[in-house]
């Protein structure tokens, strides 16, 4: 092939990289916004949602906007929102962040610029700095869904940012005060993290949380890099600490099921903790079903546990269909669609400024895991997180039982 | 010295062994591309990762045992290596900056084709082996002994390739001389062939194996790279010797520094330790010194 040809042949790459693109059904725009079809002329309202579609966050966060996309079509067909008679169905704006703190920043721009959204949802994990500070200086209304506590993303100076589901906190104070109550045998703990500038901050709280509670922090923080090629030395550390328990205070699967399963195969069956947004059988999965024992795991993740609110059984009733029976992941993007949802038909407005004066008067509010509490003054410095029930369950060789929803609050 | 610690540095000499092998793996694929046909070949790693996803859909949804799946990747695989060499890299050959667009073109499309393909779900080949191994305080998984295993037994039969064999020694000599060898009636075009097949089959396998022992996601590809990139350098580009070396000292930097430091300080305690001896070595610790 003559060199002269390759404009030609870089233009059937990208055409046909663009065909088998939008051959999938989540990549093309129709997925992003309402699917729920009228034919009378109604009024929409558009909330943003700034989540990381792609990059190492792509798949789990295709997940929760999903989610959260469900919520939507929940709150739509109950008839969607009345503001001063009119009425409007919600519809999600969705830009990508790419998992990068660079490209959350030029979602959230795009979400306020362009978009012109006044409400944003999200984003996740530790990318909330991007968005909190663009939330402020615009009077945009921000429900982020997961904070690691790091400045900028949930403090005393982001009075328009919200935490619409308090985790990853929330989940290690429900962890916590279970392993408190059940295991009084264990009285030194290791504390394990992702390494991704959270440990100075969320690492901080939990430690200090932890020695509050009576125990002692064996060693320190055991930080990993979230995309390590091998999660071993990290487990020969935490055991090395000879510590009687090992917390995994948030991350993903692939680490901490990594560091459990490197735990056992090293001959370990130290007590371990997860709190974080994974569901008991991904862990089963990642770790083994022999190595996944002596494990209590606190998670939005539901599996069936009992007694669940009659939105979180619509919830899931409607993820199961979607996916062909899959669990869902955390809701994290979609308890703050169902708290708007309550919002504007409270206030009667979709103004963030009258939305984010009455959320700041209110003590509790509805959460698809039940009556969710407004806290988090000692632990943010601003009382605007919503703690929920969090769900506790142990795994002991390979079997996931569920214990009891904890009460869960966030000081 | 406690019973704790002699685990430790035991455990972290066993890490170091198996992290060394496969990124040798990895490393040997990409440097024989650049020998024979002098292309850095960045598609690497998510070659690596499509090698781990074919493993992983024989194994779970077509039900193949993970060997024979591993079996089908390499296979697969390497027959993509032929239509890379033949419709990729030889229609550009000599031209760094269309090789590289035509690189970041694959890696686009595949990452992005496998990503938009895939639900949310932990995704993970089946276990190739199950069970654990003591001797004395030290247990290990029969798994990883089988990828160290196997890592260093595909390295002793690229080794025995490259220069027990003819079509080995063709190899070394069109690297060497790539004119010298095409006067002497070398198949230059097949050599190359030879080179895609046997790097893309390397990946195959390795991704395959890591895909069991970690988990299958459509990034698995971009950290490895980064390793393979770090060990390149600082081998010396072309090196296969130079591979190997830097291979054992990449893998045993990231064995042993998690367990004095934090994760993100791992990688950049180990980038400060290439800079600085590539500042006393430029051409790397095998690579050639290119006079002007």
């Amino acid at each position: 092939m003559k060199r002269n040809n390759f404009p030609l042949l870089l233009t059937a790459v990208i055409l046909a990289a663009l065909l088998v693109l939008s051959s999938f059904p989540g990549c093309s725009a129709k997925s992003t916004t309402t699917t729920t079809a009228t034919a009378q002329p109604i009024k929409t309202y558009p909330i943003g949602l700034c989540a990381e579609l792609s990059g190492f966050l792509g798949a789990y966060n295709t997940a929760t906007v999903n989610e959260a996309q469900i919520a939507v079509d929940i709150v739509n067909e109950q008839g969607g929102i009345v503001v001063n008679g009119q009425n409007y169905l919600l519809k999600l704006v969705v830009e990508d962040g790419q998992s990068t703190i660079d490209g959350t920043t030029s979602a959230a721009n795009k979400l306020i610029f362009s978009d012109g959204v006044k409400i944003i949802i999200g984003p996740d994990a530790y990318f909330n700095s991007a968005v909190s500070g663009l939330c402020e200086k615009n009077n945009i209304l921000h429900i982020a869904g997961y904070c690691t506590m790091q400045p900028g993303e949930l403090d005393a100076s982001t009075t328009w940012t919200f935490l619409g589901q308090a985790a990853a906190i929330n989940y290690f104070t429900g962890a916590l005060a279970y392993l408190k109550a059940n295991y009084p045998n264990v009285k030194t703990v290791a504390l394990t993290m992702p390494d991704d500038g959270s440990i100075p901050f969320f690492g901080a709280a939990v430690q200090k949380m932890v020695q509050d509670a009576g125990y002692t922090v064996a060693g320190s923080i055991v930080g990993y890099n979230n995309t390590a090629t091998d999660f071993s030395p990290y487990a020969a550390r935490i055991m090395a600490t000879g510590a009687d328990a090992c917390i995994a205070c948030s991350g993903v699967v692939t680490p901490n099921g990594n560091i459990l399963k490197n735990i056992r195969d090293a001959g370990s069956n130290m007590l371990f903790v997860v709190c974080n947004s994974v569901i008991p059988s991904d862990y089963i999965k990642v770790a083994g079903a022999k190595e996944a024992t002596n494990v209590i795991d606190c998670s939005a993740g539901y599996i069936g546990n009992p007694n669940p609110s009659s939105m979180l059984q619509e919830m899931i009733r409607r993820y199961q269909l979607s996916t062909q029976g899959g669990p869902l992941v955390t809701l994290e993007y979609a308890n703050p669609v169902y708290e708007l949802a309550q919002l504007f038909k409270t206030t009667n407005s979709f103004d963030p400024q009258t939305i984010k004066t009455a959320l700041q008067k209110m003590t509790t509010i509805e959460t698809f895991y039940g009556t969710g509490t407004i806290s988090g003054l000692k632990t943010f410095g601003i009382n605007q997180a919503i703690c929920y029930p969090v769900p506790i369950t142990t795994i002991d060789n390979g079997v996931a039982t569920f214990r009891q929803w904890e009460p869960a609050l966030v000081p | 010295m406690s019973d704790a610690t002699v685990l430790l540095l035991v455990a972290s000499f066993l890490n170091a062994l198996i992290l060394s092998s496969m990124y040798i793996l990895l490393g040997l694929g990409f440097t024989f591309l650049f020998n024979i046909m002098g292309i850095l070949n960045f598609a690497h790693g998510v070659i690596y990762m499509i090698g781990a996803y074919i493993c992983f859909i024989l194994a779970t949804t077509v039900g193949l045992n993970p060997w024979l799946a591993m079996f089908v990747s390499v296979i697969a695989l390497g027959l993509f290596g032929i239509l890379l060499e033949r419709f990729v890299f030889r229609p550009f050959l000599g031209n760094i900056n269309l090789i590289i667009v035509v690189c970041i073109g694959i890696i686009t499309v595949l990452k992005n084709a496998v990503s938009v393909s895939q639900t949310y779900s932990v995704q993970m080949t089946p276990p190739f082996v199950q069970g654990v191994i003591k001797v004395g305080i030290v247990s290990l998984s029969w798994e990883r002994l089988v990828i160290f295993f196997i890592g260093v037994g595909l390295l002793i039969l690229v080794l025995l390739f490259i220069n027990k064999t003819k079509q080995g020694l063709q190899m070394r000599a069109v690297a060497q001389d790539k004119e010298g060898a095409i006067l002497q009636g070398i198949n230059v075009n097949f050599i190359s062939a030879l080179a895609c097949i046997i790097a893309c089959a390397l990946a195959a396998v390795a991704g395959s194996l890591m895909g069991s022992y970690l988990t299958v996601n459509p990034y698995m590809g971009d950290d490895i790279m980064i390793k393979v990139l770090e060990i390149l350098v600082l081998g010396g580009i072309g090196s296969i010797n130079g591979v190997l070396f830097a291979g054992l000292i990449v893998g045993a930097m990231d064995a042993f520094l998690p367990i004095v430091v934090s994760g993100t300080q791992t990688q950049a305690i180990m980038m400060f330790v290439i800079v600085i001896i590539l500042l006393f070595k430029p051409q790397g610790l095998f690579g050639k010194e290119v006079r002007a």
